[in-house]
């Protein structure tokens, strides 16, 4: 060995490739979709290259993917499902519409409000409920669900009735900066991209674990320590303040909300959406909702053909969604490992056919 | 309903107890795990510096060599990044006569031509870099060699007041570190011993049969499942440090013992008595089952249970979760805490795994793994709460006779290195003559005999029991 090759080797040892090192940072995906979302709405505010409809419509997908977040955790980590994500979105654009009527405060403070009532009454509603699971589960809180729908649309000061909550005042950032429509999209970003990272250091915990090994089997799950009601109810918890949370950045860059579009079937979309996702992580339940509401909202909706049939844009959807769901049933995050593990297949079968073995 | 009260008030003393135990026993560890990571940063630090002087000093140390030396130095450097450029080329051309061959083809001479052809290109590329770098003058330069002498003990100065300097930061930082963790663990231990005292005020006086050496003693079980009597009135005492073994027929009840042991059932009547690694008698009767692992007790399962949308290690950390004392806060937010306390069971999990011989499958999903590697992750999992006594439901079924061999092994060095006792049903009766100190024979619940391997072979009611009356 030489000193140059000495020198060189010692070099490669010290210095891994500074971009690759970013790269494989866990956060670097997200930021990198966070990049493109803010670039796209920088677009629409200052060029016209991007349309009105576009915008709002990445907006809408990201308050719906904040629930899904909660969603994915419930069902995707705890094995619980709920028909409830709906209804808690709508508690949420109440609360946290009604504080922002009254109150001229920074929009932290409406956030934590929600996120503490939504602890609240997650814990009654999981206490309570959580003693089912499975299938009873999920009648209890679609019951719960038309409850609270029923309940919204009755005449009332607090949700305003069958016509809603509307003439929400758009908040204000650290008392300084007044915002607008516009704006509150960098906003619901920053605020996903703070939830991602939670529901990131959530699935790499020990409470992750917890939740992943109680939904496989019980019995393995009380012999390890974990209290099973405990770490379901944190589940259940964790999905409503989500979707309270959801609820809170939709009634603040939306300034209304009707009391009809917090019904089953939206938290249905969403179950759907991260069921295409496949996992808890949040590029999964991302991509689901970008499948589920964005592909709808922004792209179908801008192509003449949809726009003239809205039929078929329904039609379309369910189609997309009966294939993605039969051909993987594991999901789209699935469907990547496994195309990824076949490219990798495919590059070491053509090495080896073309090199042979490796010497070790 | 007093009595329930009573066992409430002293369930969650024992709580605390055990929190405040598991708390100082992550700082005492923690401590070690912040030195490690400190040293390896620094280590790559002295690795950097170490590379930035070679660098410097390269010129230099090159300058100081003849032209003749320099001149063969700088070839073979270049010839090595050809020769390895080559290695590639050289495989496919192989690989193309294997393929060839296999066809039936005779392509000798067209590898040896490829061969050939490389070879040539290699010595004109040398040929090229002597006429380059042509001059054979064979005297050094004294001054340059003089340069690079100073300049080589100036690097090393710098380079040994650097690890100076890195030993003296990492005593600074570990002692506050300590002093803090120190002062914790003074609180901790306050709040330990207040809730030992109370534990001891609350504790059932030692009953007679309650031997000094017993880890274990269960007295008049009695578990009926709709009117089947599975443990009928037992009496069963396990010394600590020992290898017990219960065996029985189908059917006799040991899996319902097992379970009413680690409460997952809760016995209709009976006590069991279990001294903890405090020295202090509980009945395990009042745990819940979630908390008998606090206790000291782990186990496996007959059917391996492991989760198997979690890598190896990570089913590993899932049995060390009664140890993390970390909050929910500091869990989700990812604090400096929490970290520590991961990578402290992570150094152990991975231990524990290359004790056993599979640190390779550290990575790996269980899913498809061999099912002797399976039953080895269950017992490692065991091992991460650090018991102090492992229940094992039928460690042997479903390996081949190596395999069992190996196990019983790693039992009997688990027990000794890892200062636990071991319980076990198992239906191989080599492995429990072979490991056990202990054995009980039970029959439909009801005990049968219990002494050593050769008394229990010896026993004319186990053969009658076992075999059926002749």
């Amino acid at each position: 060995m030489t000193l140059q090759n000495e020198y060189a080797e010692l070099a490669k040892a010290c210095k891994p490739h500074y971009l690759r090192r970013v790269a494989r940072h866990p956060f670097f995906g997200y930021i990198v979709l966070m990049v493109m979302l803010v670039v796209v709405q920088l677009l629409y505010m200052f060029t016209g290259l991007i349309s009105l409809t576009v915008s709002q419509a990445i907006n809408t997908t990201m308050i719906l993917a904040v629930a899904a977040l909660g969603v994915g955790i419930l069902l995707m980590m705890a094995g619980l499902m709920s028909f409830g994500t709906g209804a808690f979105m709508g508690l949420g654009t109440f609360i946290a519409g009604n504080l922002l009527k009254v109150f001229d405060l920074p929009f932290v403070f409406y956030l934590a409000a929600v996120a503490l009532a939504g602890v609240v009454i997650g814990v009654v509603v999981g206490v309570v409920s959580l003693r089912a699971k499975g299938i009873h589960l999920l009648i209890i809180t679609m019951a719960l669900s038309g409850i609270m729908g029923t309940m919204f649309v009755l005449p009332n000061t607090f949700t305003g009735g069958p016509s809603g909550l509307s003439g929400v005042p758009f908040p204000t950032l650290i008392f300084l900066f007044d915002t607008s429509r516009e704006t509150m999209y960098f906003v619901v970003l920053v605020v996903t991209f703070l939830l991602i990272a939670v529901t990131l250091n959530i699935i790499n915990s020990s409470i992750g674990r917890a939740m992943l090994g109680m939904s496989q089997s019980e019995s393995l799950a009380q012999a390890m320590g974990i209290y099973l009601l405990k770490y379901r109810v944190l589940a259940f918890v964790v999905a409503t303040v989500y979707s309270m949370l959801a609820g809170a950045l939709y009634v603040a860059s939306i300034s209304s909300s009707s009391p009809y579009t917090w019904t089953t079937a939206l938290s249905m979309n969403i179950l759907v959406a991260v069921i295409i996702g496949g996992t808890a992580k949040p590029a999964g339940v991302i991509a689901g909702s970008f499948i589920m509401f964005c592909l709808d909202l922004a792209i179908l909706k801008s192509i003449p053909f949809f726009v003239e049939n809205p039929t078929f844009s329904v039609f379309f959807m369910g189609i997309l969604i009966i294939l993605i769901v039969m051909k993987y049933p594991g999901g789209l995050m699935w469907m990547l490992a496994s195309l990824k593990y076949r490219l990798q297949t495919f590059r070491t079968m053509r090495r080896l056919k073309k090199y042979g073995p490796d010497e070790s | 309903m007093a009595q329930t009260n009573r066992n409430r008030l002293f369930m969650r003393v024992v709580g605390k107890r055990d929190k405040a135990y598991v708390r100082m026993e992550f700082n005492k560890s923690r401590l070690l795990v912040i030195d490690a990571q400190i040293g390896q940063k620094q280590a790559k630090d002295m690795q950097k510096q170490t590379l930035l002087a070679r660098k410097r000093l390269y010129p230099l140390e090159l300058a100081a060599l003849s032209q003749a030396d320099r001149n063969k130095a700088l070839i073979e450097c270049e010839m090595t990044i050809h020769r390895a450029k080559q290695s590639l080329q050289r495989r496919a051309v192989q690989q193309t006569y294997l393929r060839a061959t296999e066809k039936g083809e005779k392509a000798e001479a067209a590898r040896d031509a490829a061969l050939n052809a490389l070879d040539r290109r290699l010595t004109e590329k040398e040929a090229a870099l002597t006429a380059r770098y042509g001059g054979t003058d064979k005297t050094a330069d004294k001054q340059a060699a003089e340069v690079y002498g100073e300049r080589s003990k100036t690097e090393q100065t710098r380079l040994s007041a650097l690890a100076e300097e890195h030993a003296k930061q990492k005593k600074r930082t570990l002692d506050t570190l300590g002093g803090k963790l120190e002062a914790q663990n003074g609180k901790l231990q306050a709040r330990f011993r207040e809730a030992e005292a109370q534990i001891l005020s609350m504790c059932p006086t030692d009953p007679a049969s309650f031997g000094e050496d017993s880890i274990l003693n269960i007295q008049n079980l009695k578990m009926y499942f709709s009117g089947i009597k599975a443990v009928d009135d037992l009496s069963i005492r396990v010394r600590r440090g020992e290898i017990f073994g219960l065996i029985g027929p189908n059917g006799a009840g040991k899996t319902t013992l097992f379970n009413c042991i680690t409460q997952f059932y809760k016995p209709k009547s009976g006590d069991i008595y279990y001294r903890d690694r405090f020295g202090s008698l509980v009945n395990l009767v009042h745990y819940n089952t979630h908390d008998v692992i606090r206790a000291g007790i782990s186990r496996t399962f007959q059917n391996v249970e492991l989760v198997y949308f979690l890598s190896v290690i990570d089913n590993l950390m899932l049995g060390a979760h009664a140890s993390i004392s970390s909050g929910l806060f500091s869990q989700i937010l990812r604090t400096k805490r929490y970290k520590d306390e991961e990578a402290v069971f992570r150094s152990r999990a991975m231990e524990l795994l290359s004790r056993l011989g599979i640190a390779a499958y550290a990575e790996a999903y269980p899913l498809g793994l061999p099912y002797g590697v399976l039953k080895k992750i269950e017992l490692a999992r065991t091992l991460m709460s650090n018991p102090r006594m492992i229940i094992l439901d039928e460690p042997a079924a479903g390996l081949n006779e190596s395999e069992t061999e190996e196990l019983g092994r790693i039992i009997r060095s688990v027990r000794d290195d890892f200062d636990c006792t071991v319980f076990l049903v198992e239906h191989d009766m080599n492995l429990v003559m072979g490991i056990c100190d202990t054995v009980c024979a039970i029959s439909f619940g009801k005990m049968l005999a219990v002494g050593t391997p050769e008394e229990i072979q010896g026993n004319p009611v186990v053969q009658e029991a076992y075999l059926g009356v002749e």
